[in-house]
């Protein structure tokens, strides 16, 4: 008796197992289809006059590594002006020329246009941007015996950050030559308790296979991985976050232990065209109240069962 | 008993033979003189069930004759075993190892790394460890510094060195495993079989091998009931409030712990008598079946309650308050120790982060979408009190019907700890998957179906979970209600696998009361 008894929990039982998965394939051949990953505004192009400016920003010492790091030491610059300022180079360069450097970059180079791309879909995304410069008929001898770099500086909304760690595995494999992230690094919290932050990346710039091409242009493909926080609930399906336009210096030094110039190149200001969108799934307001009360009811029924079961448990024992 | 039929038992030679006889010799009583019918039937009745006990055990006794010719001398047996046993460490070593090569080949080929986010942070708190500093400057640290220092040569001897440490201890929970089961005279076969479950569960060895530490943990915990289970009170109270300090959810077994530090059972110093497994104890399933009675919840209820107001009078005994001293004491030792070491920082990351933690990010828990929609606003304290009900409702209750068979209580409770919990990830769930080696000698559960069933629905369940957050997290769709009933459904599965656990489960004490045997001896 209690034999047929626990095949027919079984038989039971599978039914309904059996009877769940064909309703989740239901659901999911159903749903699935409707939902729409979000396509615009992922990308962004600006185009830079012929007379786009090249500006000094500062003299980095051989020993620091981080404009930004240096700015804020030795120059007292604050951090939230760097981060929430709309353009880097009032806030991070005292504009002194290094001693012993013969280098204009400004009359060698000028930046062109500054293509960014936010690529992958979901939370984990990697912004490419593609910087092209003019080389001016004077520039690659003088560029051949500098060695230089391009620091990319990205501000980023909180509802977007960069994992330094990671970073820092991209600078171990050689991908970077260096990075930094400033303001708000927490990588757990939602967006509505986290601050903004600023990315600087140092890239190498490698003149002899450039210049070998014998074009008179630079092409720098920088690829920065972000990652989306929670954004703040909403009534629409998706919320919106925007990426800035980056700020782009090239910073150069002759020797090995030489000092590196920068310089900060770009133009006109931001306008909106410039921006990169990130659609990001956000929370329902509406669901609040029942979202509330189904859990609370499925984990009281949980555990009264639970409760009924193990004292049933205990007075057959 | 009348002569003839005596004479008959004697001789039996063919057992079926010899009931045919048994019925024949019955109807001839019966057929006797009718002015003594009543007694004569009576009697009968009682010769012929006494006969048919006789018949029952000498047919056994005859099969474990023929068992026993068939079987090799306990010589080779044990050589076997052995070898067996040998041979699923071994194998369970090689697979580890292979796969913490394959890890490290992987990281630093592909872009998605093998290596669990947490060992890098495992590792580089250990360096900050190693060069002076506080390992709680590594952001997200959220451990003890004992698991930094465990992890020193990380920096100094080689990256895979903590990985090499989780999964010694790992193969150190199977070895655990094996000796409590042993303790107890479970079968060779069974033993085997239940270590299987550990040693080659995929949610394990993957633990391990990318860098997790929860191994340590279980090997701590099942390495306390084997002090228990030796009689070791105050090395099982010290490692107990190690644990505690190391990983705090093994403090909700600390009420089921000290139920089994009964008097009766228990006595420091001297080791324990262990209720053992064997063949002939029947399970629960019998004539009296359970189904056919009207279970009155407050019936059970009060009577549980009464039960234990009784027994909560007759708690303090000696052997309770010096585990509860003792293992108290170890972990205000390491608390203490590293508060003067690394200060609020350590308080705030390793132990109470954990206390008050809430993630409105996606996981398991079916807390998380609502723990999202509100965290703008924040939970006011009766919310905060509500939301842990289930919990605090369910673990007295497992605890007070089980905690005499300790491993089936701490399993049971991990799982229901685990299933209520505001945040769940995947190593959380080798808490009980540590425990579960320990009960299924005492399962009447058979694999098929009804436990593939449980097995099927459990995975099932995690997949469908897995395949919204996969769509949410990577393909950008808001799938929140999708996941959310998601995560519902995982804990229905949860519930429904406990439920048939306890139903196919046959209770057996851990400790023998020896009051209740002195008692029967005197009988």
């Amino acid at each position: 008796m209690a034999s047929h008894h626990r095949i027919h929990i079984s038989c039971s039982s599978l039914r309904g197992f059996i009877s769940f998965l064909i309703s989740a394939s239901l659901v999911i051949c159903v749903a699935v289809p409707s939902y729409a990953t979000e396509v615009n505004g992922t990308y962004a192009t600006t185009y830079f006059h012929e007379s786009s400016t090249s500006t000094l920003v500062c003299c980095l010492p051989s020993s620091e590594k981080l404009l930004i790091d240096y700015a804020m030491r030795k120059h007292g610059f604050p951090l939230d002006s760097v981060i929430y300022g709309s353009t880097i180079v009032p806030n991070i360069g005292s504009q002194e020329p290094c001693k012993q450097m013969e280098l204009n970059l400004g009359s060698i180079l000028s930046l062109r246009t500054l293509r960014r791309q936010l690529i992958g879909q979901g939370s984990h995304r990697q912004l490419a941007s593609s910087i092209v410069f003019d080389i001016q008929a004077n520039g690659p001898d003088q560029l051949r015996v500098h060695s230089c770099e391009l620091v990319l500086i990205q501000r980023l909304q909180s509802g977007v950050f960069a994992d330094p760690f990671e970073l820092q595995h991209l600078v171990r494999r050689g991908v970077f030559v260096d990075v930094g992230v400033f303001g708000d690094t927490n990588l757990e919290l939602p967006s509505a308790h986290s601050g903004q932050s600023v990315i600087e990346v140092h890239v190498s710039i490698d003149w002899d296979s450039i210049l070998a091409r014998q074009k008179r242009e630079l092409e720098i493909a920088v690829e920065l991985p972000l990652h989306a926080r929670y954004p703040p609930i909403g009534e629409d399906s998706h919320a919106t976050v925007e990426i800035v336009l980056s700020d782009s210096i090239i910073c150069c030094k002759r020797g090995s232990i030489d000092d590196k110039e920068c310089s900060w190149f770009g133009g006109a200001e931001a306008t909106t065209s410039d921006v990169v969108q990130w659609r990001v799934p956000c929370g329902n307001e509406v669901h609040s109240v029942y979202v509330s009360t189904i859990t609370a009811l499925s984990a009281s029924l949980s555990a009264l069962v639970i409760v009924y079961a193990s004292l049933y448990a205990s007075k057959s024992k | 008993m009348c002569p003839y039929i005596t004479h008959q038992v004697d001789n039996i030679r063919n057992p079926n033979e010899t009931t045919d006889e048994t019925n024949e010799v019955a109807m001839d009583l019966l057929k006797g003189d009718p002015r003594n019918k009543n007694r004569e039937q009576a009697d009968a009745q009682t010769e012929i069930k006494d006969l048919k006990l006789t018949n029952w055990l000498k047919e056994k006794a005859l099969d474990e004759e023929k068992d026993k010719q068939k079987m090799p001398s306990i010589n080779s047996l044990i050589a076997m075993t052995s070898m067996s046993m040998c041979f699923l460490m071994g194998s369970s070593a090689l697979v580890r190892l292979f796969l913490i090569l394959y890890g490290q080949w992987q990281d630093t080929h592909m872009e998605v790394r093998y290596t669990d986010i947490d060992y890098i942070v495992f590792s580089d708190a250990a360096s900050l460890m190693a060069s002076n500093s506080s390992p709680f400057g590594r952001t997200t640290y959220r451990y003890s510094p004992l698991l930094a220092f465990l992890l020193i040569p990380n920096s100094f001897l080689h990256p895979l060195w903590g990985k090499f440490i989780f999964s010694v201890a790992d193969l150190l929970v199977g070895y655990l495993l094996y000796s409590i089961l042993k303790m107890r005279a479970v079968p060779e076969r069974l033993c085997l079989y239940s270590v299987v479950a550990w040693l080659f569960n995929p949610f394990t060895f993957t633990i391990g091998t990318r860098g997790n530490c929860e191994p340590i943990v279980c090997a701590m915990i099942l390495w306390i009931i084997m002090c228990l289970m030796n009689g070791n009170l105050k090395q099982a109270a010290f490692w107990y409030g190690l644990v505690v300090h190391f990983r705090i959810y093994p403090i909700i077994y600390s009420l089921s712990i000290v139920l089994t530090l009964d008097a009766h059972n228990f006595r420091a110093n001297q080791k324990p008598l262990l209720h053992s497994w064997s063949y002939d104890n029947k399970p629960n399933i019998s004539e009296k079946s359970p189904t056919r009675e009207t279970i009155s919840l407050w019936n059970a209820y009060r009577n549980l309650v009464t039960d234990r107001c009784v027994r909560i009078r007759q708690m303090i005994t000696k052997e309770r308050i010096i585990f509860g001293l003792f293992s108290c004491t170890v972990f205000c030792f390491w608390t203490g120790l590293f508060y003067y070491l690394y200060g609020w920082e350590f308080l705030n990351e390793a132990l109470l982060y954990h206390l008050t933690r809430t993630d409105p990010r996606h996981n398991f828990s079916i807390y998380f979408y609502d723990i999202y929609l509100r965290h703008e606003h924040g939970f006011s304290l009766v919310e905060r009190l509500l939301s842990f009900l289930p919990q605090l409702m369910v673990q007295p209750f497992l605890v007070f019907s089980f905690a005499g068979d300790l491993p089936f209580c701490l399993f049971l409770q991990t799982v229901a700890f685990v299933a209520f919990n505001k945040v769940i990830t995947a190593q959380y769930f080798v808490w009980f998957f540590c425990l579960l080696p320990l009960i299924l000698p005492w399962t009447t559960m058979k694999l098929r179906w009804t436990g593939l069933l449980c097995i099927c629905l459990w995975v099932a369940a995690q997949i469908h979970w897995l395949m919204w957050g996969y769509l949410l997290e990577f393909k950008g769709m808001n799938v929140f209600i999708e996941l959310w009933l998601a995560s519902i459904f995982f804990l229905a599965a949860n519930t429904w696998v406990m439920v048939v656990i306890m139903k196919h489960h046959k209770f057996l004490p851990l400790f023998v009361d020896s009051k209740s045997t002195a008692e029967k001896k005197i009988d």
